[in-house]
């Protein structure tokens, strides 16, 4: 299931046009971070938006846990008082995921190789949240 | 407090079916929720979905400490599924009657969380039979019987306290005659 299905033709158009702009920015945080392997856009309820993988990925399921995670390390911060939340940093033992929050409804998850400098990939996927924050709006 | 028990319980069902409601109805302490704009179906009848889970706390007997986990209604939510469910002690699925096949709803539920509710317990809340009244109870059982599953039925309002404390009661007392 993807975010256009049973939508009409101009929400299909739209979706499109954003599927278009988020791949653009998605390729230049790989371009700017040489150890990222991927980065994905979801709805915050979800659904992919675009992505943009080296490797083969479970797309749907990742845009689903990523809108999960956030939810939750949102939730985590503000318990004990640390919000709001700006990012989520995962280490796996083979590598780095980073989630952040581009707006009200996308959010922005990115991985990268062990051996990338975590400062790299934080900041990359910040600029790129940045930039689709302003190509998006606040919606 | 020495004598305080925990039990784990999950509202889980049909999305739009008023888990979230439901916990918030009778939670002692400050819910924890998970909320996000929806943009798939849901956003027909309300604004926003959990896509993580719902928690809070009710104090049924002296010394009996209720968790309550709610879960996503939506099937792409399922990895939030197993974790919510691990050492669960009863299931609170709730069907919205006014969709238009509820029963197949219900059947998501039982498939899924089906050898976590053979070893624990479950009951089935119907919602939103004001708008739609059928299928009624009685078809509910029926539904239950082909299945060869017994769980208990009833109609509620998850929006009343006392309707959401009357499912997790005979939650509790059907486990009570195993």
């Amino acid at each position: 299931m993807n975010i256009s299905d049973g939508a009409s033709p101009v929400e299909k158009l739209k979706a499109a046009q954003e599927k278009q702009q988020v791949e653009k920015a998605l390729q230049r945080l790989l371009d700017m971070c040489a150890g990222a392997t991927g980065a994905l856009v979801a709805t915050a309820d979800g659904f992919v938006v675009a992505r943009v993988f080296k490797q083969e990925i479970a797309e749907k399921s990742l845009a689903a846990i990523t809108s999960s995670v956030m939810s939750l390390a949102e939730a985590l911060v503000n318990e004990t008082g640390q919000g709001p939340c700006q990012n989520l940093i995962v280490e796996g033992q083979e590598g780095h995921v980073v989630s952040l929050r581009i707006n009200h409804t996308r959010v922005l998850t990115a991985m990268a190789t062990r051996n990338t400098r975590l400062g790299m990939l934080l900041s990359a996927a910040k600029v790129c949240a940045e930039q689709l924050a302003s190509t998006l709006g606040e919606k | 407090m020495s004598n305080m028990t925990e039990v784990k319980i999950i509202f889980t069902g049909t999305m739009g079916a008023g888990k979230t409601t439901a916990i918030n109805a009778i939670s002692e302490i400050k819910t924890i929720s998970t909320e996000a704009v929806a943009t798939d179906e849901t956003a027909q009848r309300k604004e926003t979905t959990t896509v993580g889970m719902d928690y809070g706390e009710v104090t049924v007997d002296e010394g009996l400490v209720l968790r309550l986990y709610g879960t996503p209604g939506q099937r792409r939510f399922r990895h939030m599924w197993e974790i919510l469910a691990k050492g669960a002690l009863g299931f609170v699925i709730l069907v919205d009657n006014a969709r238009p096949s509820p029963l197949e709803d219900l059947s998501i539920y039982l498939d899924n969380f089906k050898n976590h509710i053979a070893a624990s317990a479950a009951v089935i809340g119907v919602t939103r039979t004001d708008v739609s009244a059928q299928p009624d109870i009685d078809a509910y059982y029926q539904y239950l019987a082909e299945r060869e599953e017994m769980h208990p039925v009833m109609t509620v309002d998850v929006r009343r306290r006392e309707d959401v404390l009357m499912l997790l009661d005979s939650l509790l007392l059907s486990r009570e005659f195993e």
